[in-house]
């Protein structure tokens, strides 16, 4: 993910904005293409700004627009983000010696640690300066604002667009590839993602795709965990 | 506005994001250094391959078409992030192949 440099002493909006570009560029379309997805399900246009708003968390939106219209309750749908989001308990780890003490900004910024905002900011060079709270929570909230413009656009075209916008929702499998590819950078991370990837598609090969993901997520991050240690990866 | 259930699953759904979101800056940091390192380097490549390992077999129902189509979109996008590596152009490019593919099939 590129950073361009930025002065040192410029303000921190301004630094937080020229950082948050990448994340401008893809959470306005991937954003447009999950409100144009949530209205063509039969949905109202006003939720999709609220799931925006208050869920902020881009595969469980898509996922919850399909469950929302395939007539599954609320409780199911939350079980499933809980699943789906478990991912993030780790993200917070990488920042723990950004903030002192609590604050509405810490409280925002582990509100809106999104994959995006992680990886964007976790990737950031660790040598020299440091980038403290102060820039953190900023950049989070821009990226939460493009976010929330882009659910809104969609939610507004949603109704005027054919079909012809099928494949749109590829937006966010591809999302997690750039993601996955970014990871798979490091040899010790390619080869976790490498097993834990095998390991899922024989589970779910196996077992089918109802009700396995966690299952199958368990199996993958043991083996993970026991294949590493063998081989003093951690 | 919205009904009582969309309002609902989204209050509920924030909750569930909330938990995993706040639970590291809650618990504090893990006091080994070599746990931390699993679950910083070794756990999210893992869990990101499982996802898009679920994901994509969750459109096992698509039809051909669809199929060929994220596949070519898949492709596109590994191709364009190694070469480039731009976050933008990678997911536009990909999204962009899978789209034309589906909707230009021939029927």
């Amino acid at each position: 993910m590129s950073t361009r440099s930025i002065p040192g002493h410029a303000s921190p909006w301004r630094r937080a904005f020229a950082a948050s570009l990448p994340i401008l560029a893809g959470y306005v379309p991937i954003g447009m293409a999950f409100g144009i997805l949530w209205v063509q399900q039969g949905l109202e246009p006003m939720g999709a700004v609220l799931f925006g708003l208050l869920v902020y968390a881009g595969a469980s939106q898509f996922m919850a627009a399909g469950m929302l219209a395939g007539g599954q309750g609320p409780v199911e749908i939350a079980l499933t983000t809980l699943v789906l989001n478990a991912r993030h308990v780790v993200y917070g780890l990488a920042f723990l010696d950004r903030f002192k003490g609590w604050s509405v900004a810490k409280a925002y910024f582990a509100f809106s640690l999104t994959d995006e905002t992680y990886a964007l900011l976790a990737a950031r060079p660790p040598s020299g300066r440091e980038e403290g709270a102060d820039f953190l929570w900023r950049v989070a909230f821009l990226n939460q604002a493009y976010w929330v413009v882009g659910c809104a656009l969609g939610a507004l075209v949603g109704g005027l667009v054919p079909d012809a916008l099928a494949g749109l929702d590829f937006a966010l499998t591809s999302l997690f590839l750039v993601l996955l590819v970014e990871q798979m950078r490091v040899a010790e991370r390619r080869t976790a993602a490498l097993l834990a990837g095998a390991l899922a598609a024989a589970g779910i090969a196996a077992l089918g795709p109802a009700n396995t993901l966690l299952p199958v997520l368990a199996v993958a991050l043991s083996a993970v965990a026991l294949v590493g240690r063998r081989t003093r990866a951690w | 506005m919205v009904s009582a259930e969309v309002l609902l699953a989204a209050v509920l759904m924030a909750g569930a994001t909330a938990v995993s979101r706040f639970l590291p800056f809650l618990l504090g940091d893990i006091g080994d250094p070599r746990l931390r390192r699993l679950f910083t380097e070794l756990f999210p490549p893992a869990i990101l391959a499982v996802l898009l390992v679920y994901f994509a077999w969750g459109a096992g129902t698509a039809s051909g078409p669809a199929r060929a189509a994220q596949a070519a979109g898949a492709l596109v996008t590994v191709l364009a992030h190694l070469g480039l590596r731009n976050l933008l152009l990678s997911v536009g490019a990909g999204t962009a192949v899978c789209m034309l593919v589906v909707n230009l099939w021939p029927q």
